[in-house]
């Protein structure tokens, strides 16, 4: 769980680097499937943020790994299908397939990377009040962080439950469909039981069916946000526009290769 | 003439589903007065206790805080009066960090931000926690929550306190400190517990409840040395 | 199901964000923002609670294998499509943020295909109609599982669908989505039969937690969810097939020759000419030798940036 303690303010501004970081992945992901150099260096926008954010770049990227699993599953398939010469290294012919492949994974890492850093700057809660100030209903945001709140919670009673019945039993993970339908059921009138008692808790104090928001928070917008997102902007579409690694290329291999 | 104490008078309450949990109950806690609220469990304890701000309301009888009548049309002054602190602190702090949980009374009443900003640093400073402003309620001891909840009402400033069992589950230094807390407020406070100690350290007074009629109340010294009663409540054997 | 950034293109990105904001715009107005009968706490621990369901996982009969659920049908049965919408989302992006579970920009998509498909689609056209007025756990179990079914079949045909017009895998669209279909009719047979269990339990033991609601209003209700979903379908399939339209080699962007213009004034009119060609290559490499090495040069950019950075920016540790 990420929980960052909210008396250390974030190293961005948090609204700036969430719009930051949607520019960054709507321009990122429209980088052609072949263009592999193209989306490397993308990476520099990860890499700089990540410390400024109070992670070190390792970590994220080490983090990162986690999605690919997922992108492999559907990515494998393309050195399958698409079996067209692309790209020769020495003797051996690389297909587009293995390229593409490739390119899948870099935009899978990069996505998750700039997930990461987004949540290790200001934390799930900071990014909340944000998402409040860039007029995300107030319905949704007292959703997102009631479902927060009460995550840990659910999962404690929930496994009071299953150390319950595993002592009566014998431990294990999967339970046939009939158990498993009844701990379920029997967690899920908990469930309903809790927000009734919390619904109680919330009218006890005055609670007429809006809630209040408290706003302590020095959200200070300056320039220098407004700057920080535009610089940004322009990194990206200058990566993004120019093709920098044809030149990088012809340096590279006028020098060294 | 002081607004600060509760009356329940002849309140008899069922559920929708019939079952009767209180019958003819009768009480008066005045100004100031800390008062037990004793029974084992299924007494009528917690439904008595929903009873003092009106989260119901007796099917026949009164209930009074101070001069008001608990009725719809009084409920929000009396749920300012009233703070109730219930047994699962993790039902009563519902908002994402401790202060916006201080702040959720202050806010429904509309108070001006200054005057919220004062009200929160008394109702934390009241329970020893200005440090936990700004943490998650998971991030906290069980103790912390303990106190944090109850700073959640001290911050609409009530006149009366209703606390349903506060020292459940808590160790030892914990619980002192929460002793502590406790006797140090001049509120009048109606404590439900099953924790003799501390009913014994706070309260001068206790009332006993079982099948939702009151059997005993007397002062606490008198209701402890009664060992036909003691067994009655299985607080000995 | 959950759609990672690494497998959707901008555009498509883009549409099915517009999409799901737009209903959740919708869901705000319908599930009242005063409200005071308990659906707002009702709906924060629901979100949590599928959580914990989803780290239970239950032997899946006649196989060796084993499942956990999504929740969908069981939310609408509970808490109403709008509300079980609401709630959905907002699992899905706490699963995007806290528990790195599909992309950021992918989560407009996500959520059309998981809660949309679910509680708007599959609730009040087939689960709602099965399901009847009156307790029968015969009709439950059936609506549950056909529900389910109809809500994930949906779901893995939009997956397949915005995967494939992304251009991003090469996998044919046919194969794709065969494989996918029949991947998740075994997951939706076992999510119905899942959410008929806890449905079943509720309905015995708590009968007034599913019945409580006024069935005649809700079936009245039903018709205009009916036409607000006829018009909803004319959109999404209307962009999808914009998309496809506009950018018609997208399904075979391998048509896309490699030497393509160099020019900066080309990719710039590229980018104008309509989201459908943004996707449209721009990574322009001159001939295999110098792709490689542009691809090592990028990377030996990299690594110098890196450095720079971790020499001038030293990461302030955060307490938590």
């Amino acid at each position: 769980m990420e929980f960052r303690d909210q008396a250390v303010p974030p190293g961005i501004n948090s609204c700036a680097l969430l719009i930051t970081t949607i520019c960054y992945l709507i321009v990122m992901l429209s980088v052609s499937p072949t263009g592999i150099s193209m989306l490397i260096l993308f990476s520099i926008f990860p890499i700089i943020t990540a410390p400024i954010c109070g992670e070190s770049y390792l970590k994220i990227m080490l983090r990162s790994l986690w999605v690919l699993p997922f992108i492999l599953f559907i990515g494998i398939f393309n050195p399958i299908f698409d079996k067209e010469a692309f790209l020769k290294i020495g003797e051996l012919d690389i297909s587009r397939g293995w390229v593409t492949f490739a390119s899948v994974i870099i935009r899978g890492l990069l996505g998750m990377q700039a997930i990461l850093i987004l949540i290790s700057n200001d934390g799930f809660l900071g990014l909340c009040n944000s998402l409040r100030r860039l007029k995300v209903p107030d319905l949704l945001i007292t959703q997102l962080q009631f479902v927060f709140r009460y995550l840990l919670v659910m999962m404690e009673e929930l496994q009071n439950m299953r150390r319950a019945r595993d002592a009566r039993s014998y431990g294990r993970d999967t339970y046939p469909l009939k158990v498993w339908g009844n701990m379920m059921g029997q967690l899920f009138i908990r469930t309903v039981d809790r927000s009734q008692r919390i619904h109680a808790a919330m009218i006890s104090r005055g609670f007429s069916g809006t809630i209040p928001t408290y706003n302590n928070y020095s959200f200070g917008w300056s320039y220098k946000n407004t700057l920080y997102v535009c610089s940004w902007i322009a990194v990206f579409l200058i990566l993004r526009l120019i093709n920098i690694p044809y030149y990088i290329s012809l340096v590279t291999a006028s020098h060294i290769l | 003439m002081s607004h600060h104490y509760i009356q329940f008078s002849n309140v008899c309450y069922a559920y929708p589903n019939g079952v009767e949990a209180l019958h003819d109950v009768s009480f008066r806690i005045s100004h100031g007065e800390k008062v037990a609220l004793l029974g084992p469990n299924g007494a009528g304890k917690s439904t008595l206790i929903l009873h003092t701000n009106g989260l119901l309301l007796p099917t026949s009888g009164e209930v009074n805080v101070g001069d008001i009548p608990v009725e719809k049309k009084t409920l929000p002054l009396i749920r300012q009066s009233v703070g109730l602190v219930f047994q699962n602190s993790d039902d009563q702090l519902f908002m994402p960090t401790v202060e916006e949980d201080v702040a959720f009374g202050p806010l429904n009443m509309k108070l001006p931000e200054r005057e919220v900003e004062h009200r929160i640093d008394m109702a934390l400073k009241a329970v020893g926690c200005q440090d936990l402003r700004k943490r998650a309620p998971s991030q906290l001891s069980g103790g912390q929550r303990r106190r944090v909840s109850i700073a959640t009402v001290l911050s609409m400033e009530p006149s009366v306190l209703v606390l349903d069992e506060p020292s459940s589950n808590l160790d030892w230094k914990s619980r002192e400190d929460l002793i502590r807390i406790i006797s140090s407020f001049t509120h009048t406070c109606l404590i439900a517990s099953h924790d003799v100690d501390l009913v014994k350290r706070v309260c001068q007074r206790s009332i006993v409840l079982k099948d939702g009629r009151i059997i005993a109340d007397r002062p606490t010294d008198e209701i402890f040395t009664d060992q036909d009663l003691m067994r009655e409540l299985g607080l000995i054997s | 199901m959950h759609l990672a950034d690494a497998l959707i293109s901008t555009p498509v990105a883009l549409v099915g964000g517009a999409i799901s904001a737009a209903l959740l715009g919708v869901a705000g107005v319908k599930v009242k923002k005063k409200d005071n009968s308990g659906l707002i706490p009702l709906m924060g621990v629901m979100g949590a609670f599928i959580f914990a369901a989803q780290m239970v996982n239950f032997a899946i009969p006649g196989t060796g294998s084993s499942g956990h659920i999504v929740g969908g049908i069981l939310l609408a049965a509970i808490l109403g499509p709008w509300a079980a919408f609401l709630t959905l989302t907002s699992v899905l992006i706490i699963q995007c943020l806290i528990f790195a579970d599909g992309g950021l920009l992918a989560l407009g998509c996500n959520i059309l295909n998981m809660a949309v498909m679910t509680t708007l689609v599959a609730y009040p056209l087939v689960f709602k109609p099965l399901e009847g007025t009156k307790l029968s756990f015969p009709r439950l179990i059936a609506a549950s599982v056909a529900a389910s079914v109809v809500g994930l079949e949906l779901g893995a045909f939009a997956v397949s669908t915005e995967t494939v017009i992304s251009g991003v895998t090469a996998l044919p669209y046919k194969t794709f989505l065969t494989l996918m279909l029949s991947i998740h009719l075994a997951i939706g047979i076992c999510e119905g039969v899942a959410t008929a269990a806890i449905l079943s339990f509720i309905a015995k033991n708590r009968p007034e937690i599913i019945y409580k609601k006024n069935h005649t209003r809700s079936i009245r209700r039903l018709k205009s969810i009916i036409i607000g979903f006829a018009i909803a379908t004319v959109i999404i399939g209307g962009g999808i097939a914009f998309l496809a339209s506009s950018n018609p080699d997208g399904l075979e962007w391998s048509i896309q020759q490699i030497t393509g213009s160099t020019e900066l004034s080309e990719s710039v009119s590229s980018l104008a000419s309509g989201c459908g060609e943004v996707q449209g290559n721009t990574a322009i490499l001159p001939d295999y030798e110098n792709s490689l090495s542009g691809i090592i040069g990028s990377i030996m950019v990299l690594v110098f940036v890196w450095a720079l950075t971790a020499l001038f920016i030293k990461p302030k540790k955060s307490s938590q």
